[in-house]
């Protein structure tokens, strides 16, 4: 029973390390954008669900008009209500074409772009996985991991007791 | 009959349907199919708009919805493994004789037939749920904050078609008495109807499965606006016929078999 079990988990580690590495490897799948507007001297919202903290957010505008954006890290949807001061990430006023943060936390995190200009701002946004996964493939290989020493230790007790457990 | 007898008999059915590499095939196969809606899923989704107080709640049902949707695509895995599963144990049994064995020992032919029947419906299906469960957790979902009731929809809906899958193999099994022919047949019915459910227009095709358990998912759900009215049509008489299956397979075996 405890190799079965063994085998299993090794198996489903197996699969969850391998299935991410190989899905990840198609570099499409690794690219999201999407485009919107800004209305002049208002503000959008801008959600990531689920960036791993692998991702880089690139975001281009129309023109070099300036910006600014307020990242608000992922505590600050699940503080709603407490204080919202506190969840603010990071600020960034932007005067380019382009822009690009690099994210080091698992979570969903919330963009507030402002537009103070008097004209729309068309904003592209690109999410790119640099890498895989890491959740999954910690996970993945943690289930390995136990499965091997499941394995392991049975072999090593049914040498000492002379009998396979079950 | 006690029923630590019974038991007994349970894990005497459970380690002769479920060897060596039966478990871990149903294991691998749930996880292929959950798994790779959860990646799709963790990878894909994101949103532009105003922020809302119940953002997280449309989150967790939108990732509800996906995982109550991978879960009934196991539609696929369990028009194998069911059949495999209640052939090889109801005629593959019968074929090689070892029915009339069991049926000389002092037991009762209800008490071997909820066994078999408790083994190979309940344990899919846990191994089915765990790994669901598994994903459902995997992909970052609270279970404290929210209550996955979508999720849970999904759940009962599965074993709804899981028991139809079982009902129907079962019937066939009984039916025709030989492993390979009663496996052929269940597989390529159930593979005929998913087949059949994609060429037709609805409301016909929401009575077809496995189309029909996803209709009763969307519509307990609340996500479905066209063709509700037929939900509760589609459910009874899903309900009902495999009821139907699962009992008169219950008679033949007990009452009318001859071995």
């Amino acid at each position: 029973m405890f190799v079965r079990l063994g085998v299993i988990l090794v198996l489903t580690g197996l699969i969850m390390v391998g299935y991410t590495f190989f899905y990840y490897m198609d570099v499409p799948k690794r690219i999201h954008s999407v485009t919107f507007m800004v209305p002049p001297r208002n503000k959008a919202y801008f959600f990531n669900y689920f960036a791993n903290n692998r991702i880089r957010v690139i975001m281009e505008s129309s023109s070099s008009s300036k910006y600014n954006i307020k990242m608000y890290s992922p505590d600050f949807l699940k503080g709603i209500g407490d204080d919202k001061q506190a969840c603010i990430y990071d600020r960034y006023n932007v005067s380019s074409f382009s822009f690009r943060v690099d994210l080091n936390q698992n979570g969903i995190y919330t963009f507030l772009i402002g537009n103070p200009n008097s004209f729309p701002i068309k904003l592209s946004i690109k999410l790119f996985y640099l890498s895989y996964d890491r959740d999954f493939v910690r996970i993945g290989s943690s289930i390995l991991i136990l499965g091997l020493a499941i394995l392991f230790f049975s072999k090593i007790i049914e040498k000492i007791n002379g009998y396979r457990l079950s | 009959m006690s029923s630590k007898v019974f038991v007994r008999l349970l894990f005497w059915e459970f380690k002769k349907g479920f060897r060596v590499p039966v478990i871990e095939i149903i294991s691998l196969l749930a996880l292929y199919v959950l798994f790779s809606s959860a990646i799709q899923f963790s990878s894909s989704k994101m949103n532009v708009g105003e922020i809302r107080l119940d953002v997280y709640e449309s989150f967790s049902e939108s990732l509800a919805m996906t995982l109550g949707f991978s879960f009934l695509s196991l539609y696929n895995v369990m028009s194998i493994v069911y059949p495999v599963l209640v052939a090889n144990s109801f005629a593959g049994e019968f074929s090689r004789g070892e029915t009339r064995l069991v049926f000389s020992y002092p037991l009762r032919r209800r008490d071997i037939f909820l066994a078999k029947t408790i083994s190979f419906l309940f344990v899919p299906y846990l191994i089915f749920l765990i790994y669901a469960l598994f994903m459902f957790y995997l992909v970052g979902f609270s279970f404290t904050r929210f209550i996955p009731y979508i999720f849970i929809i999904s759940l009962i809906v599965g074993f709804l078609q899981a028991f139809f899958i079982f009902s129907l193999s079962l019937i066939m099994a009984l039916y025709v008495k030989d492993a390979a022919i009663s496996f052929l047949a269940s597989v390529l019915l159930l593979y005929g109807l998913d087949y059949a459910s994609r060429g037709v227009n609805p409301p016909i095709k929401y009575f077809i499965p496995p189309r029909c358990f996803e209709f009763v998912f969307m519509s307990m759900a609340g996500r479905m606006s066209m063709f509700s009215g037929y939900f509760p049509y589609v459910a009874s008489m899903y309900i009902i016929m495999s009821l139907l299956f699962f009992i008169g397979s219950f008679f033949y075996f007990c009452k009318v078999m001859e071995v």
